[in-house]
Order: C-alpha cells, then sequence, then structure tokens
C-alpha cells in the first residue's frame, strides 16, 4: 500500500498534533463518520497544493472519479496554464489486472513529448495504491527515459483528510524537488511562502509589499510559482506558512533540514498584514531591515485607513456572522472587526488547535459564538434569529449559506476578489458595503403579496 | 496528437482513441451520473461506497455547475476500513443517514475503491436487511457504478433501471391521463420545464423521473440537507399504471424497456424534444394519448421557430461545427443543427459509447476526450461544449457555445430551455447570432492583395 513517511504523523510543528495529549495523539487524526461526512480526501489536498505550479504536469494515476475535479480552482497565475491542463492515466479494469505502472511511464512519455513540461508530479489515488502500483520505480523509470524530473506523490485518498495530503504534497517537494536547482542570484532578503495558492490573485496583493522592503519572494509554495522557484527554496533565509494548516510539515522539515526559520501567520487584515511584515524582516536577522519593515507598515496603515473611512462609516456596528474555516475563521474575525464591525461568531471547520485557542481566548471573554463544526443547520438558526446584518461565508457550504436570502460575501476558493493585504482589505470593505446595499437580498427574502396575511 | 485509433472489429464508424493518457479529460465518472439521478428524487439520498473524497470532487465540480446545494454522503472508507473489507462503514452510513435525514430512498453507489476490494454489494443488503429490520420499509437500492468505465448518463440509466426494477408495484390497473417521462442527463431544468408544460397542456399527468428541474433549479428556497421537490417515490411506486412512457434522450431506453418488460407499460423514445421536427411528432403523440386537439399557442410558437429558422438561414448556411459531449447530448443538438439547419458538423467527440453515436450527422465521430477534440475541430467555424472546451477554443482561435456539465461561466445555463418550438428558436438565434458577428467582422477586413488604387 501506500508508503508513507509515518514521521508526518509526529511533525512537532503540527499544531493539531501539539495540542494533544499522548493518548490522543496515538489515537492519530479523528476517523470520518460514515454517512455524516463531508470534504475532501488526502489526494484532493495533495492535488490541490501541488498543481498551482503551472508549468509542470500533473498527472492523476486513478479512475474517472478522481479526476471529475480538474482545472476546477480558482488559483491563479501569470506563469503558464500547464496546470490547467487534465492529465490522468484513466485506470481500467484492465489495469487492475495487470498493473499501471507501464501505464505512468506511458503517460509521461507522451505528456514530455507533446507538452514539454518542466517536470511530471503523479499522484496516486486510491485504486492505484490498492492495487500495489509501483509508482517510486515508476516515476524513476519515467524520469530516466524523459530526462524531465518525476515527482510520485503518495496520495491514496482514503489514507485521511484534506490537510493530511497538503503535507504529504510538501514531503513529495522536500524528497524530490527542492535543493534541486540554484537561484541565479541570492540575496539575504530571500524569503519562501508556505500554503499560499493566489485564489482570487491573492498572493499578488501582498508581493507588491515584499518587493517594496527588497524582500524577494524567492519561493512561493506553491501560488503563482513555476517547477524551478520551488526547487530553490532552499536558499531563502526565512518563511511563513500562510494557511496554518497545510503546510506547516513542510516548514519544519526545511527549518530541520535547511536551517530556514519560518512563523505561522496571516496577511488577513491590516494588523495582521504589518505583523507578518514586520515578522518576516525580523526572521531575516538584518534590525535595517525590521526598523524599515516598521516605518513602511506604518505609514501603509495609515494610508489604508484613510482609504477606509468612507466604508467603515456604513459598516460600523453591523453584525457579521464568519462562516469559513481554517486560518480564516480567526483572521476574517480580526478584519471584520478592523472594519468596525461587530462579530457575532465564527465557525472552526479544519481550523488547528492553534486556531481554535486564539479565538476562544477571545471570544470567551466577549461571549460570542465558537461554532465547531460546520453545521449549516445550526448557522440557518443563528441567522433566522435576525441579529445578524450580513454573513461571510466560504467553502462548499456556500450554497448553504445563500439560502439564508441575506447580505453575504463570497469568501470560497473560487471568489473571483482577493481580500489579502492592505489591498485586499479595501476590496473586503468595498464588498461588504456593496452586499449591505444591494436590493437584492431584501427582494429575495421576501414573501408573495398573496402568502402575507 | 492521437497516438492510434482503433477500428471497432464490427466495422463501427466511432473510433475509440487509445492511449495511455487520457488528456483534459471529457467523460465523468458513473458515480457523478448517478448521484446526479438521485439529485432528482424527493428525499432521495445517494451514499458513494469509497473514501470520503470520491463525493468531494462530485459535490465541487456539481455545485459550480448547479450554484445549488448537492447533497450526498458516503461511507468514509478509511485505508483501515479498506483492508478490513467488513460491512461495517456501510451499514453505519445508512443508518446514519436515515437518523439524520429521513430519506424516503437511498442508494449505494460504488466507487473505484470498493470495485477494486470486489464488495458484494447485493450480499451486504441481505445482511443489512437482517441486521436492520426497523428500516425494512426503505428502499435501498445497490448500485455497481465503476469509475473504470462509462460516464455520466452511464450511471445515471443505470440508477434508473435500478430504481425502476425495484419500486415500481406491478399489476395496477392503467390510471387514464398518467404518462411517464424519462428524462436524460443531458436536459437542462429548463428542458423539464417545457416538457411538462406540454404534457400539461393536452391535459396529461406526466410523471417525471428524474425530475432535476426542482432541487437543481433554484426551486426551493429554504436550507435543505436532502433533495426536495424531485419526483416523489409514491409517484414512482405508481409508473406502471401510466399509459406510456416517454423517454427522451437515447440512454432512457433501456429504463424504459424494464417497465415494459416488468409493468407492461409500452414506450417510445424520442431522442430530443429539440428541432422542428421533433416537436412536431412529440405533440403529435401526446394529441393522440390526449384524445385533444393541439393547444393554439403551439401553432403560433411554431410559425416563431419557422421565422427564426429563416432569419438564421444567411448566416448558418455554409457554416460548419464541431461538439464534444455525452452521446445523448450529441443527439439532442446535432441531428437540429445538421439535418434541419443545414450546419456541417465536422467533428463530434463522444465521453462514451452509445449505439447513438452509428447515426450522429458527422463527419468523424470519436470516443476520446478534449485533446481529440482540439486535434479534430479545427476546421469548423464554431465549438460547442462543456465549459473546458474553453482551452480548446482559446487555443484554436475559434468561438465557444457553452452546453453540457459542466458550465460555469454563465448563470442560468440550466434554467435555459433547447427544447420545444421556443427553445430551438432560443438555440436557433444563440448559433446564429454567433455566426452573425463572424460574418460581420469578417466584412469588415478587405480581403487579401486588394488595392484600392486612392488619391493619396
Amino acid at each position: 500500500m501506500a508508503r508513507i513517511n509515518s514521521d508526518i504523523f509526529e511533525q512537532p510543528g503540527c499544531s493539531t498534533n501539539a495540542a494533544k495529549s499522548d493518548k490522543e495523539k496515538k489515537k492519530g487524526c479523528a476517523r470520518p463518520t460514515p454517512g455524516a461526512t463531508a470534504g475532501g480526501c488526502a489526494y484532493d489536498g495533495a492535488f490541490i497544493a501541488l498543481c498551482p505550479i503551472a508549468d509542470a504536469a500533473h498527472l492523476i494515476h486513478g479512475p474517472a472519479s478522481c479526476a471529475n475535479g480538474w482545472d476546477g480552482r480558482g488559483t491563479r497565475t501569470t506563469k503558464g496554464s500547464m496546470h490547467r491542463t487534465g492529465f490522468t492515466t484513466g485506470v481500467t479494469e484492465h489495469d487492475i489486472i495487470f498493473g499501471g505502472e507501464d501505464k505512468v511511464i506511458g503517460a509521461v512519455e507522451r505528456i514530455v513529448r507533446d507538452y514539454a513540461p518542466a517536470a511530471v508530479f503523479v499522484y496516486s489515488t486510491c485504486v492505484t495504491a490498492m492495487i500495489g502500483d509501483d509508482l517510486d520505480i515508476a516515476c524513476k523509470t519515467a524520469a530516466e527515459k524523459t530526462g524531465t524530473p518525476v515527482i510520485p506523490v503518495h496520495s491514496p485518498g482514503f489514507v485521511g483528510t484534506k490537510n493530511l495530503g497538503n503535507k504529504l504534497a510538501g514531503e513529495a517537494l522536500m524528497q524530490h524537488v527542492i535543493g534541486t536547482a540554484e537561484p541565479a542570484v541570492r540575496s539575504p532578503r530571500d524569503i519562501v511562502v508556505y500554503g499560499e495558492y493566489n485564489i482570487a490573485g491573492e498572493l499578488w496583493q501582498v508581493v507588491p509589499e515584499l518587493n517594496a522592503l527588497s524582500i524577494r519572494l524567492l519561493s512561493s509554495i506553491s501560488g503563482d510559482s513555476v517547477y524551478r522557484e520551488v526547487a530553490r527554496a532552499h536558499r531563502a533565509k526565512a518563511g511563513m506558512v500562510v494557511c496554518s494548516k497545510a503546510m506547516v510539515s513542510l516548514a519544519e522539515s526545511m527549518n530541520r533540514e535547511y536551517g530556514i526559520p519560518y512563523f505561522e501567520g496571516s496577511f488577513y487584515g491590516i494588523r495582521e498584514t504589518s505583523k507578518s511584515i514586520i515578522r518576516l524582516a525580523e526572521l531575516l536577522g538584518d534590525p535595517v531591515l525590521v526598523e524599515q519593515a516598521k516605518t513602511y507598515t506604518t505609514m501603509r496603515e495609515a494610508a489604508t485607513v484613510a482609504d477606509l473611512k468612507p466604508y467603515i462609516e456604513k459598516l460600523r456596528g453591523k453584525n457579521v456572522f464568519v462562516y469559513s474555516g481554517g486560518v480564516k475563521s480567526w483572521s476574517m474575525v480580526y478584519q471584520m472587526e478592523e472594519l468596525g464591525m461587530n462579530v457575532l461568531g465564527t465557525s472552526t471547520r479544519k481550523s488547528t488547535e492553534t486556531d481554535i485557542e486564539r479565538l476562544r481566548v477571545k471570544f470567551e471573554a466577549e461571549q460570542k459564538l465558537l461554532m465547531e463544526k460546520g453545521d449549516a443547520r445550526k448557522l440557518m438558526g443563528i441567522l433566522e434569529d435576525g441579529k445578524a446584518d450580513i454573513l461571510v461565508a466560504g467553502g462548499r457550504n456556500m450554497y448553504n449559506a445563500m439560502k439564508s436570502r441575506m447580505p453575504f460575501v463570497d469568501v470560497n476558493q473560487e471568489r473571483i476578489h482577493g481580500y489579502a493585504g492592505y489591498m485586499g482589505m479595501i476590496e473586503l470593505a468595498r464588498q461588504l458595503v456593496q452586499a449591505l446595499e444591494s436590493p437584492i437580498f431584501p427582494l429575495a427574502a421576501s414573501k408573495a403579496p398573496w402568502e402575507v396575511a | 496528437m492521437v497516438d492510434q485509433h482503433e477500428h471497432n472489429a464490427s466495422g463501427r464508424r466511432a473510433i475509440r482513441t487509445k492511449k495511455d493518457v487520457s488528456v483534459n479529460p471529457l467523460k465523468h465518472s458513473q458515480p457523478l451520473g448517478a448521484a446526479l439521478a438521485l439529485l432528482g428524487i424527493d428525499r432521495a439520498m445517494a451514499i458513494h461506497h469509497g473514501a470520503q473524497g470520491c463525493t468531494a470532487f462530485i459535490r465541487t465540480l456539481l455545485t459550480q455547475h448547479f450554484r445549488e446545494i448537492v447533497p450526498m454522503q458516503t461511507t468514509a472508507l478509511t485505508e483501515v476500513a479498506t483492508i478490513i473489507g467488513d460491512d461495517s462503514n456501510l451499514f453505519e452510513a445508512i443508518v446514519n443517514v436515515h437518523k439524520k435525514q429521513t430519506p424516503e430512498l437511498v442508494a449505494i453507489l460504488t466507487s473505484g475503491v470498493s470495485e477494486t476490494r470486489g464488495d458484494d454489494l447485493p450480499g451486504a443488503m441481505v445482511r443489512f436487511r437482517a441486521a436492520h429490520p426497523e428500516l425494512a420499509h426503505l428502499p435501498v437500492i445497490p448500485l455497481s457504478t465503476p469509475d473504470f468505465e462509462g460516464s455520466i448518463e452511464d450511471g445515471f440509466a443505470a440508477t434508473l433501471t435500478a430504481i425502476l426494477q425495484t419500486v415500481p408495484e406491478a399489476g395496477l390497473p392503467v390510471i387514464d391521463g398518467q404518462v411517464n417521462i424519462l428524462a436524460s442527463s443531458a436536459l437542462t431544468g429548463g428542458d423539464i420545464e417545457t416538457i411538462r408544460e406540454m404534457v400539461e397542456d393536452f391535459g396529461l399527468t406526466p410523471i417525471i423521473l428524474p425530475d432535476l428541474s426542482g432541487t437543481l433549479n433554484g426551486a426551493v428556497g429554504n436550507f435543505y440537507t436532502i433533495v426536495e421537490n424531485g419526483t416523489k417515490v409514491a409517484d414512482i411506486r405508481k409508473v406502471g399504471a401510466s399509459m406510456m412512457t416517454i423517454s427522451i434522450g437515447r440512454s432512457m431506453e433501456t429504463p424504459a424497456k424494464v417497465l415494459e418488460s416488468n409493468c407492461a407499460v409500452p414506450y417510445k423514445t424520442f431522442d430530443s424534444v429539440t428541432g422542428l421536427t421533433n416537436t412536431d411528432n412529440f405533440l403529435m403523440l401526446l394529441k393522440s394519448l390526449s384524445g385533444r386537439d393541439v393547444p393554439a399557442k403551439y401553432a403560433r410558437r411554431r410559425v416563431q421557430l419557422q421565422d427564426a429558422m429563416l432569419d438564421a438561414n444567411f448566416f448558418v448556411s455554409g457554416k460548419s461545427v464541431a461538439m464534444a459531449g455525452e452521446p445523448d447530448h450529441l443527439g439532442m443538438l446535432l441531428p437540429y443543427l445538421s439535418d434541419e439547419l443545414g450546419i456541417n458538423v465536422t467533428a463530434a467527440v463522444a465521453a462514451t459509447d452509445s449505439p447513438l453515436l452509428e447515426e450522429l450527422p458527422a463527419s468523424s465521430v470519436i470516443i476520446g476526450d478534449l485533446e481529440d477534440f482540439a486535434e479534430a475541430a479545427g476546421g469548423a467555424h464554431l465549438l460547442i461544449g462543456n465549459s473546458h472546451v474553453e482551452h480548446a477554443s482559446t487555443h484554436l482561435e475559434k468561438p465557444h457555445y457553452a452546453v453540457g456539465l459542466p458550465v460555469r461561466e454563465q448563470l442560468g445555463h440550466f434554467s435555459r430551455s433547447f427544447s420545444g418550438y421556443g427553445g430551438t428558436a432560443r438555440l436557433t438565434f444563440d448559433i446564429a447570432n454567433i455566426f452573425l458577428a463572424m460574418d460581420d467582422a469578417a466584412s469588415h477586413v478587405p480581403p487579401k492583395g486588394t488595392s484600392f488604387g486612392g488619391q493619396s
């Protein structure tokens, strides 16, 4: 079956794991409940973590179901379109009986010949893991035959959740990719960012701020990236994990292997953005840069607050419920508060213990609602009692939220507006005001006149 | 870039490309088709017997397409559960779904994992019935929907066939005016509304199976965790009492046959109700079933369609199209475009095999992916197919008319009707407008090598 580095389950940097007791650690990750489970699998997680690498081919070694989602992500790039091309071996019953390794080799040869990618990532799935395909050997042979890097990603869906898949993707990068290329020029202000996928161009909202301080994004793993940039990530001087859960184990490995210090941060919100920029400067170990960063962020904060003023006048005191998950569950709460809004509560789907702890401390003092799971039914109840003015929601459950017929801002992965950095705050404020002022929501919630008593 | 063509031994004209890698897949998995069929049945729940991710991709794709909640569940097989291979996950899933959603019908869909493991689903159902007598009233339908072959319409048709094998009561007396409509996966919610209206206009009572015009067409205003508003299970029980089954879309013929042999309901298949002749024939059938005259509004709409066709003539003549899609869908649009509008169909690429492919009015018919399509479609003026055809459209610099699944880049696609005189007229305008714009743009560019003299 799938070969998985057992280290993955013992990452000291994994905040979920760190927060567990020894007994809980032994139990491993929670088992999904049959008949009451939603969400992606490990393969899903591995694929979305790597598919933004735009000049590489991403070959799904599995049956049609696993390929249902090709080109379905909101990731943006300027660097190619290979990642939007769907490649699959389309495993058949014949392959199940006779094995699919030759097919992988044939597929890679064909892809290299006709599409000339910088590299080929090959993802194993449940079926190909079950039939015992030796993906390592197949990839090695294919690489020798084609002279192109071919990277096995051991990500059968049933080994766990999307988050585990993110880690498995990081593992594949660590084993096969990172350290295989050198940057043409090196700088003491080179950084690596983990787990930012440039959804709706959010990385683009932040990079200009870094560049203003001569901080260079040497490698992005993996939003708006190409293979060579990922391969040289070991030369970075500091790292930042953006989506707190996804890539911590990779950041930890990079720290251990190459001595690259890292922190978990966010670019959602004015204060968080400033904090992250200053923290990066600190990790780069240059006191001059730290001072520059402080001056710069103070200036940007003031400019952003000035730009936000007309929006804040309209948003102040409005009640918002944040129905998101992961790092967004807490970082978006700060964003809303910076816009003068009153946060009624948030959900903690896919959030780590650290994420939740941050909220618990904050919310206990303010007696707000912390919804443990993405319980849509409960959400509906909260909204029906009429206290919320606006809802911020994302994920596959966004249409659940839509059924509430209430002003609504989309923070789903397929969204088309980015909300990161100082720039993103202004965009978010604009979207919130537009939703609140839209005539659609009251009309959409109205009853037919003949139904009203 | 097609590596190798393999002519079928029986001398068929549909060619299946044979290669180690599928590039830009056109086919979707059978479980997706099965899940889609179940989304059109009131209080039905699809349980995928596989890893939790098996539903995640399907849900994401269907959510992007329909912009609606798409309820479905999974047995959440883990690595350990897969190795042990007992029934516990399966039974637990059914019990949990029953507890939370109180379904009226549950279907178990096999996935790559359960098929590879070789699960004996019918056997498991017998064991489930023994272990859970308290759920004896609940229809639980095991479906074999292997990932390795077929596409949406195969899984969709297999689901209806299995439901019609088990749910309907036999030996019911015929209910005058009751008609079964089996609606293919290639029909939109708008198509179904049009068909329902036509049938009801003759005073007939249709039982539409499945009815995707409810839940997935924005017709449920409240929050839901299980399908609401589709075909009632109570109605499925009495389909045996109908005067006739009208199957729309070629793949619906198999389930119609099952109903004929089990409940003696005669059937008639329409590849579509798109086009002048098809609509004519459909209305004439309803006329003879009901004994009523065709309502006057259809005469008016027919003239409007004829006028639309005349207006379109100037722009569609001499044009060619290529289309990629499920066989049923190719069979719905291409005969109209080719045989009634006179457009040349250079290539038809199908996601899966069907006897229909032999009859398509297209110069070449391929069972393959969108790489094959991009290769074959080069000579056409217009590309027709789902959102993924956009890649070929960009690459070949040809316009794209989006139909099929998924269509992500436009709102309201699923409420559009391509059926009846009105739906056909709209389709005609759409296609002709694309050609009109194309011809107009070309007319502003002087032919190459022309010298105009001039005074300068």
